[in-house]
């Protein structure tokens, strides 16, 4: 299979080139109807001369390219627009939520080389798939001229944000109305036993990926609600269910949301007398537990969409049914769906003031329970250990094979919890003010991965790609503008819901200040909120952070000075030569607001921080793990570098097993070397806390100056000796190193830890063992191998004559509570998890039918 | 970069069917406007099974040397089962001689006397500024 240009074949007969773009027929004559649309195409090249000329008033870049040109809507300095809201009432986030495709703009970068501030845009019409709320229309716009200016097509937009509040039931329908004809191979050619059950492209795309480690099945869907402290099973937060769209009959979809209703509105109000039982209750737990006549329409279905697969594909097809059947007599969950499927769990709300908590009233007295919620027999009278944390999360698409695609065409959304937290900024900054804030949803929308595409002549990404994934967008919109007015505090709700890149923020704009308040949707206790001053941070794919960002009193000199300037980065060495991009720009105007106001000042303390947030102690930890992520070396199409956890991808298989209600100390290692990458380490259901990092790479700084350290005899940052290179923090020899440098013995791996090789100097790492943030996503330092060139071609050998590879790690401690069941943990740059770096952690409470007394 | 759809439609006169880029405004028969490296895919909308071949500009089917095997730069896609969409995408690819703008004809290998049954991808390569 041909995949590089070499390899091209012209024929001789093949087309010859055209020397000029026709947006009409060819061979027809220059018409007047063509002389008026050059006459119109001339004035709108005015027009948007002139509106990238306002643009610029607003932010320094925008780049509106010539060639397909963006609606209005989507150039640079436009006012951020708010995303729908879904909102909880009386207990209850209802909502219907349908997964459909629709042609949207998506914007391209121009050139597609690495993204610098003066990067341009072109916009194309694109079929994506979408999350939209049931009855909510797209906003429609067009292209100024342009061959794609005939029409009027959609834009990009994240699916609604959910509001609800702790304590509350989610009660969700979710419909799968995808046309898969929309999207070639994005039907599950696994089920039809050809082609290897993976997309293909004639650039050589799957090479050696194999399924299902593959791309694949893209107009399957299923929803992650990604930073939920619930239950991992049935109808929660359990990713392994995969809904298949709707089966159609003259080009309409059968399923739909009237068409379920009535078994829904039973189930949901079934769920709900069970969920109130107790904060721990799962229901339902068996396929029984759901409406028989909805179980049954799905039996129908399933056995209708296997009946079809066999007339296309002959005998051998895969068949969803029976997989299910088997899985049901097993007495577990079933996995396939048609068109349908009804999500219900509770978030939990933690009530108690201290932590742990005390057993309940109900196994006290042996009574049945509280006045407020009656006891579960299910739950053992077991009491809630932690709790939903009230904050910033979201929700996106999570099928292994389509992750990436999905979550790229813009399948997110946030999800906002509330709790005592916005109650306390509300009395702060005055009623129901959180719920009038900006929420952030970053993405790097896209369509098929750069992998799908033909590579360059001589290897990496072809011109087909688009370096370092697509450019950030927040709510679909490129570097849009937001409103402040004069010394004004506003809050900031950011999601990073890029599958691919990480969004480092360089710090405030000039005269601004910003002051953090949680991260991954957990709020900060007050000595991390105070000390979270105007810092720079990064959100890796899937992390989020509250911030609170306070205006200057008048309005910028320059427009630069209010743009929110970030660098797009995989990993920390990427910060060096990363450009600095705007994200966004904030206008100031309007009313000044008082500075002695509450409106113009940070909240003096953090929100009231929940008990069951208390640190975890290093007594607690009952079991330690080791995982080991691996990036094989970069090859890219066909033979893509290979993603793995513990040199496996994922089969489905059980990687980690832990006991319920306990707690585990884990070292998350990174083998990745070459094109160094520090994966996003994320696990569902338990955040965890941060208790040691090791970077081998991390640079060597003065920390009186913040910059390397100079040698005094060449006036420039210290050589390493061994390496040829820039002094880092790490060295593998034991004399002459640099100030600050810290030994590690090239044969012993027991050294390569922050503390170094002790005994020839200790490295005094200074990680906090006290007031640790929560995280559900990490990066995990890329590993290090040293090279004895500053070419970076001899390796560093050890005294067996072995190449040093130093992986990086960080150690996490999470308490595995409350909830038992499967869920998965992955790496979230997620081309790389739908490509295998994933692996299932199961969650077992034990309990044996022995006695000894 | 870009992922486009052409549609395979009964033709609106004579009894075969046609190609019908996946755009508004955009009729049977009409070029799909692309860029090197975009991938299309074909969505068979019809009754009958259809294969997008590559031909020359005057629609004459290249051979199977220059477009097989499966998955070659010049190899549309397979056959197109009724209700279905193409496998493999293709990948617009850059002719050797490397030009700025290009056509892609092609015509249904399994209707080549169908004279609506005839396509173009008109390719240039990627803005650069």
């Amino acid at each position: 299979m041909p995949t590089n240009e070499s390899s091209l074949k012209r024929p001789k007969n093949f087309p010859t080139s055209i020397n000029r773009r026709t947006w009409y027929p060819a061979g027809r004559p220059l018409s007047t109807l063509a002389i008026l649309y050059l006459r119109m195409a001339s004035v709108f090249t005015i027009l948007i001369a002139l509106q990238a000329s306002r643009a610029r008033a607003q932010t320094p870049t925008p780049s509106p390219s010539p060639v397909n040109p963006c609606p209005t809507q989507l150039m640079p300095g436009q006012t951020l627009i708010p995303v729908p809201v879904t909102g909880s009432s009386e207990g209850r986030l209802r909502g219907t939520i349908i997964l459909s495709d629709e042609q949207e703009w998506m914007t391209f970068r121009v050139p597609a080389s690495a993204p610098t501030n003066a990067s341009g845009a072109q916009c194309l019409p694109q079929y994506v798939r979408t999350f939209r709320e049931y009855g909510a229309r797209p906003t429609m716009a067009a292209a100024p001229y342009g061959p794609y200016a005939r029409g009027t097509y959609a834009l990009p937009r994240p699916g609604p944000t959910f509001r609800a509040r702790v304590g509350d039931l989610v009660q969700l329908t979710f419909i799968n109305q995808i046309n898969p004809a929309d999207f070639g191979d994005s039907i599950d050619r696994g089920e039809t036993g050809r082609g290897g059950g993976c997309d293909e492209s004639s650039g050589g795309y799957p090479g050696s990926d194999k399924f299902p480690d593959c791309f694949h099945g893209s107009s399957t869907g299923n929803i992650h609600f990604h930073g939920t402290h619930t239950n991992p099973n049935t109808t929660a937060d359990n990713v392994f269910i995969e809904v298949r769209p709707s089966l159609r009959e003259k080009g309409k979809p059968i399923v739909t949301p009237e068409s379920v209703a009535p078994s829904f509105d039973k189930f949901f109000a079934k769920c709900e007398v069970e969920l109130s039982r107790s904060q721990l209750r799962e229901w339902p737990r068996t396929w029984s537990d759901l409406p028989s006549d909805w179980t049954d329409l799905q039996k129908k279905l399933l056995k209708d969409y296997d009946a079809q697969l066999e007339k296309n594909y002959g005998p051998g097809v895969r068949k969803l049914w029976p997989i299910d059947e088997a899985q049901l007599k097993q007495g577990a969950w079933p996995q396939y769906y048609i068109g349908s499927f009804p999500f219900c769990y509770r978030l939990p709300a933690y009530k108690e003031m201290k932590w742990p908590p005390a057993p309940p009233a109900a196994m006290q007295m042996g009574g049945a329970g509280t006045a407020e919620i009656q006891m579960d027999a299910d739950t053992d009278g077991r009491p809630l250990i932690m709790g939903q944390s009230p904050g910033t999360h979201w929700y996106h698409a999570h099928k292994h094979g389509s992750t990436a695609i999905n979550v790229a065409n813009g399948m997110t959304g946030a999800f906002i919890i509330e709790g005592q937290y916005d109650d306390d900024l509300n009395n702060w900054y005055g009623s129901g003010w959180t719920r009038t804030q900006p929420v952030l949803v970053i993405n790097q929308l896209g369509v098929s991965p750069n992998l799908m595409r033909k590579p360059a002549s001589g290897g990496g990404p072809g011109p087909g790609s688009q370096d370092k994934g697509p450019d950030f967008s927040i709510n679909g919109q490129l570097k849009p503008l937001i409103q402040m007015q004069p010394g004004e505090v506003q809050m900031w709700r950011i999601v990073n819901t890029s599958g691919r890149a990480g969004v480092y923020f360089l710090g405030p704009p000039k005269g601004f200040q910003w002051k953090q308040l949680a991260q991954d949707g957990v709020q900060f206790n007050d000595v991390n909120y105070q000390s979270h001053l105007n810092r720079p941070f990064l959100l890796a794919a899937g992390n989020r952070a509250d911030i609170l960002v306070k205006a200057p009193t008048s309005a910028c000199a320059n427009p630069s000075d209010c743009s929110v300037m970030v660098k797009n980065e995989v990993d920390p060495q990427d910060l060096a030569v990363a450009k600095p991009l705007t994200l966004l720009s904030i206008n100031i105007a309007g009313q000044p607001v008082d500075p002695k106001s509450n409106a113009g000042n940070f909240i003096p303390n953090a929100p009231t921080f929940p008990a069951f947030l208390a640190d975890i102690k290093k007594d607690e930890v009952t079991a330690t793990k080791q995982l080991l992520f691996a990036a094989g070396p970069p090859g890219g199409t066909p033979n893509p570098a290979q993603q793995t956890i513990d040199g496996k991808k994922f089969d489905g298989e059980v990687g980690a097993v832990v006991l319920l209600n306990k707690v585990e100390e884990w070292k998350i290692m990174n083998a990745t070397y070459a094109a160094p990458i520090s994966h996003p380490f994320h696990i569902h259901i338990n955040p965890f806390q941060i208790v040691e990092v090791f970077d081998p790479n991390q640079p060597l700084i003065d920390p009186k100056t913040g910059q390397p350290p100079i040698d005094p005899k060449t006036g420039k940052p210290y050589i390493d000796p061994q390496t040829n290179k820039v002094a880092t923090k790490y060295a593998f020899h034991d004399q002459g190193r640099a100030p600050g440098q810290c030994y590690l013995d090239p044969n012993n791996p027991e050294t390569w830890n922050p503390r170094g090789s002790l005994p020839l100097q200790p490295c005094n790492p200074s990680a906090p063992q006290s007031n640790l943030i929560w995280w559900d996503v990490f990066p995990i330092p890329s590993g290090y191998a040293p090279t004895t060139d500053a070419a970076g071609n001899n390796p560093l050998l050890n005294s067996n004559g072995k190449a040093v590879q130093v992986p990086g790690y960080f150690k996490m401690r999470s308490r595995f509570v409350d909830y038992a069941g499967f869920y998965v943990l992955h790496c979230h740059i997620l081309a790389h998890e739908d490509r295998g770096m994933m692996t299932i952690v199961e969650v077992t409470s034990v309990r044996t039918p022995y006695s000894h007394h | 970069m870009p992922d486009w759809s052409i549609k395979i439609v009964s033709a609106s006169s004579g009894g075969g069917a046609a190609f019908q880029p996946d755009l508004q405004g955009y009729s049977q028969g009409d070029p799909l406007p692309a860029q090197q490296d975009d991938l299309v895919s074909w969505n068979n909308t019809t009754d009958d099974t259809h294969q997008p071949w590559p031909t020359d500009s005057n629609y004459n089917p290249l051979s199977e040397a220059d477009v097989l095997p499966r998955g070659s730069a010049n190899y549309l896609s397979d056959p197109i089962p009724a209700g279905e969409s193409s496998r493999p995408s293709y990948d617009v690819a850059q002719p050797d001689d490397s030009p700025q703008t290009w056509i892609v004809y092609y015509f249904c290998k399994l209707h080549p006397t169908i004279e609506t049954e005839r396509g173009s991808i008109e390719a240039t390569i990627p803005p650069s500024a």
